[in-house]
């Protein structure tokens, strides 16, 4: 029955055997590959974790230090995952890269970006949301962002596990508020910065969108048709 | 038409380099419009005969004007990542930089840069997550979420690339899968706005009938245009689900998923953080006990650590000053 299928669809059935046992292939290099990416980045964060036990050296809060640089790495491991598609994917999806030459230029640029520019959004996460002056002891501030980044990681490596581009901003920025909230209470937030931040969520895409359309209507007006 | 196609490659490209150095050297305004002239003048120069070379023999027609927005489309899209590495290093590094402050010696925490190796931790770990489990997603956003032509994907990286530059030089953690979502539905408002209004359009439509091979024997309304357009699949995986006709709803929910989704994030990661919270509190009671018993005197631990919030001097006057708003 199913060797007649075939020849009227025109193929052998040596045909077919070989296309099985080629993606038998396939399935097994996508399987292991996948296990090499989980090896690679397991030795990054132990990377990581040396490095900061190195440049801390043996001071008494060492190995919160080396537990907070590997979930930074593995926050940092999610956010390059899930995140970093939206620069790229439309380029990809418009057939204006290539898929290798895509991760090639985000990872470069995305490096850029990371050292040279400034980190004024960096004070803001870390020192912005939650008011270190007002948090009683630094024990439970590094408690409170060791949870908020643990948090916030696997929220992101759930969302990348089911295929949905999530934003890790939104995870950071609520696993701090919400670990501030939980720790101490309302007092600890400044609701100033986290208003500006709500503010600015709201108005960011709008933005984007008004200046998407307005180059999209020069390009039509002036260019096409 | 190669004149205004340079003129869109200079733009781009002196935002670029505005931007890009605008963070190294932090120059005045003054400054930073002259570079800005200059560099646009000098991109203009060299884009000009550039988009001459390429648009020779090209007549001026959709499928030529693809291909010659394809380089400026990768580098909006290079420019997109370093916005994108400028603004959410801080997701990984921020409570990173925060933690490496208050648990080291007050002689750090007085400092108020970041070391280098938690951002080089950041970078590193970005760009090999990316490597290593990026393609999965990159093709959800690039392939399943919307159809993108040249045009309007540069349309949609360069604008969500200002929108988050200008964040993060204000310190504002924005999203930016929520800028390029709401970039992508500015250009589908746009065309579906620009489709009914413009003659000339409808006349294209008209006369090409670009849509002559719809399921539908009805002529497609701008409506159900724009949504095929717009988004083509849900990305999520429960509305694969067989449901038969609700194909084009999909299309449309999935953007407002993608919205729902950060806010449940912030739910979500307030009850996960709640519990986290409460089992390290537990474990860290016990490490302290531990401590205690190994003999390493309690107090000069609690007072290394209590003394910490006050040595950084964080008051909100500094705080706000630091965000620059």
């Amino acid at each position: 029955m199913a060797a007649t299928r075939a020849d009227a669809a025109g193929k052998t059935t040596l045909d077919k055997d070989l296309r099985k046992i080629e993606r038998l292939e396939t399935a097994t290099r996508a399987v292991s590959r996948n296990r090499v990416a989980v090896g690679i980045s397991l030795v990054f964060l132990a990377i990581a974790g040396v490095l900061a036990s190195s440049q801390t050296g043996a001071s008494q809060n060492a190995l919160i230090l080396i537990v907070a640089a590997v979930i930074g790495g593995y926050m940092a491991l999610t956010i390059g995952a899930n995140d970093v598609a939206n620069n790229v994917g439309p380029a990809v999806g418009a057939r204006a890269l290539t898929m290798s030459g895509a991760l090639v230029i985000a990872a470069i640029f995305e490096c850029a970006g990371a050292l040279i520019a400034d980190s004024d959004v960096v004070a803001t996460i870390s020192k912005g949301i939650i008011n270190p002056a007002v948090v009683p002891n630094a024990e439970t501030f590094v408690w409170i962002m060791t949870s908020a980044l643990l948090a916030s990681a696997l929220w992101v490596h759930l969302a990348t596990f089911l295929g949905a581009p999530v934003s890790t901003t939104h995870a950071i920025v609520g696993g701090v508020l919400g670990a501030g909230l939980a720790a101490i209470g309302t007092n600890v937030v400044d609701w100033f910065v986290v208003a500006s931040i709500f503010f600015s969520w709201l108005m960011s895409p709008l933005i984007g969108g008004i200046i998407a359309a307005g180059l999209l209507a020069f390009v039509k007006v002036n260019l096409i048709y | 038409m190669p004149l205004l196609v340079a003129l869109m490659a200079a733009t781009f490209s002196a935002y670029l380099v505005v931007k890009g150095l605008r963070h190294v050297w932090k120059p005045g305004f003054p400054a930073v419009a002259t570079i800005t002239i200059l560099v646009f003048a000098l991109v203009y120069l060299v884009a000009k005969p550039w988009v001459h070379s390429q648009s020779a023999g090209m007549e001026n027609r959709n499928q030529a004007l693809r291909k010659l927005f394809h380089l400026p489309l990768i580098c909006s899209a290079a420019l997109l990542s370093f916005a994108h590495g400028s603004n959410d290093v801080a997701n990984a590094v921020g409570p990173l930089a925060a933690i490496l402050n208050s648990a080291q010696s007050g002689a750090l925490a007085s400092q108020v840069g970041v070391p280098f190796w938690v951002m080089l931790i950041g970078a590193v770990g970005i760009s090999l997550g990316l490597f290593l489990f990026g393609p999965r997603i990159v093709r959800i956003v690039g392939e399943k979420i919307t159809k993108m032509n040249p045009m309007r994907a540069f349309c949609v990286a360069l604008s969500a690339a200002v929108t988050v530059l200008v964040a993060s030089q204000l310190g504002l953690p924005v999203s930016t899968t929520h800028i390029v979502v709401g970039a992508v539905f500015g250009v589908g408002f746009f065309r579906e706005y620009y489709t009914t209004h413009s003659r000339r359009r409808r006349n294209y439509i008209r006369t090409h009938k670009p849509y002559a091979h719809a399921r539908s024997p009805l002529p497609a309304t701008p409506d159900e245009l724009r949504r095929r357009k717009l988004v083509r699949r849900s990305p999520l995986p429960w509305h694969h689900s067989g449901l038969g006709d609700h194909r084009s709803l999909c299309r449309r929910s999935c953007g407002a998923d993608i919205l729902l989704c950060g806010f449940y994030a912030l739910t979500i990661d307030g009850a996960v953080v709640n519990g986290l919270l409460w089992l390290i509190s537990n474990l860290s009671d016990d490490v302290l006990n531990l401590t205690d018993r190994s003999g390493c005197t309690p107090g000069e631990t609690r007072l290394h650590v209590t003394d910490l919030g006050h040595a950084e001097g964080m008051t909100p006057a500094t705080v706000m000053s630091a965000i620059g708003t």
